[in-house]
């Protein structure tokens, strides 16, 4: 048997738990698991030099702080192994300085269950303190918690019409649960749901005239528990969510707001938004399509790639190598095979990160 | 099978537990929204963002497809709706107006 670390492990069981309750075949408009195939390692050898400046120029914490959320990097991080996996030209080692460097980072995020098997803890506990005792809770009932809802599903359509099936995680994350017993009583948990991208005129120039960009919503739950599988949207409850709400804040564009009027507008604006960019994508030809999905893919470390004072966008390398190839619409997995099966076959990128280690 | 005066009609994956009855209304994009009366249930081949303000209207989600970690299921859990995912045929074997009982947990609807 040779040694590896124990981290492929616990991204393997993360992504497995994670691929058994998703539809892959459903994924769309563009494959882009077919794509990553056509790469042949041009964005791992990107990635590659931003890590060679960023370890040697700045602080892990600095390099976190430049990732949207752990979310975003568990995703990308899977992504890079695909695209590693199927690359006909592997490079063994810069591969694995990518993988170890993304990981320490991951870990840093995330010190407690980093691949996220049941649990999304990528806010430090003093923030959580500050956050409970800091924040202008609304008391919770069954009509607040039901408009709750309605802006999470506006604020999730927003991202998901501008990061389609593979990238949503760039702005949408859910955190926890953190225990808030201390403020709010025996069994209460805190989960904030976080939209931090909804607006970014440099990937989506349309986007200028959104008037919500960032969005939060606080919620403090009774007698009900969640848990989230390797992405921390992948939420999962127990219990009653519309009777369990017992506090609540929204926070839009860095302020708080209060009022059922104020959120219901703030709703509308984001459900506008959703309508509106959908019809963007959609008139998109495949291969505007194509390009799009590559800027997806460095988008998603903009402020990692500018902290190493490179430019964000596909290189040219990406660009020719995915030029002309065919890609098609729709992933073509629809089953997944044994956890032990996933481990050990070359099929599967597993098998390529405990390779990096003969 | 009966059920207080329904008959099952169509199984899938439960995917956010509760009960609703309502209308059919099978929905394709945001086209569908002034048709698409609030308490209605969205039925879908899979939801997708131009749906949100539908299914901020619905009174329960039923899609073709999707698994308990789909669009579909996330959101209506967030919604406290129920939804029923991956019934393979909710677009082919239900049809608009018609009454039915959505039970999320159990992942069956009934038409009543």
């Amino acid at each position: 048997m040779v040694a590896y670390p124990n981290w492929i492990d616990e991204h393997a069981r993360s992504v497995y738990q994670a691929w058994i309750g998703m539809v892959p075949s459903q994924w769309g408009a563009l494959n882009f698991l077919e794509l990553l195939t056509h790469l042949d390692g041009t964005f791992i050898k990107k990635m590659h030099q931003a890590v060679r400046t960023l370890k040697k120029e700045r602080s892990v914490e600095e390099v976190a702080k430049s990732i949207s959320s752990p979310s975003v990097l568990r995703c990308a991080f899977w992504y890079l192994t695909q695209e590693y996996a199927t690359a006909e030209h592997k490079d063994k080692a810069t591969f694995r300085e990518v993988a170890e460097y993304l990981v320490e980072i991951l870990r840093f995020m995330v010190p407690v269950d980093t691949f996220a098997l049941t649990q999304n803890l990528g806010i430090r506990q003093e923030e959580i303190e500050r956050m409970l005792k800091e924040t202008p809770w609304q008391e919770g009932n069954p009509a607040s918690a039901r408009e709750l809802g309605k802006l999470y599903n506006s604020a999730a359509a927003v991202a998901f019409a501008l990061y389609r099936d593979f990238f949503p995680q760039v702005s949408h994350e859910v955190y926890g649960p953190y225990d808030a017993n201390s403020r709010f009583g025996e069994g209460c948990i805190l989960l904030v749901k976080d939209f931090p991208d909804l607006k970014h005129t440099e990937l989506w120039p349309q986007t200028h005239s959104f008037s919500i960009g960032t969005l939060k919503i606080f919620q403090i739950l009774q007698g009900v528990s969640f848990s989230c599988d390797w992405i921390g949207m992948h939420s999962r409850y127990e219990g009653d969510l519309i009777n369990g709400l017992r506090a609540s804040a929204v926070m839009a564009n860095g302020q708080f707001v209060s009022s059922p009027e104020e959120i219901k507008k703030v709703r509308g604006a984001l459900e506008h938004a959703a309508v509106e960019h959908s019809s963007v994508y959609e008139k998109m030809s495949i291969d505007e399509w194509i390009i799009k999905t590559l800027e997806w893919e460095c988008f998603q470390f903009i402020n990692f790639f500018k902290l190493a004072g490179m430019d964000w966008k596909p290189t040219k390398e990406m660009l020719e190598n995915t030029k002309g190839k065919p890609v098609p619409l729709g992933v073509s997995v629809d089953s997944f095979p044994p956890f032990e099966e996933y481990g050990t076959n070359p099929e599967y990128e597993i098998y390529w990160l405990k390779d990096l280690y003969q | 099978m009966l059920n207080e005066g329904s008959t099952l009609i169509l199984k899938g994956t439960a995917a956010s537990p509760g009960v609703a009855e309502g209308v059919v209304k099978i929905v394709q994009g945001s086209h569908d929204a002034p048709h698409f009366e609030e308490g209605s249930i969205l039925v879908a081949e899979m939801t997708e963002p131009t749906m949100v303000i539908m299914m901020n209207r619905a009174a329960a989600i039923v899609t073709n497809h999707g698994g308990i970690t789909s669009h579909p299921a996330i959101v209506s859990r967030e919604l406290g709706i129920p939804c029923v995912v991956n019934t393979k045929a909710a677009t082919t074997t239900l049809r608009d107006g018609m009454r039915v009982r959505v039970d999320g947990g159990k992942g069956e609807i009934y038409i009543l």
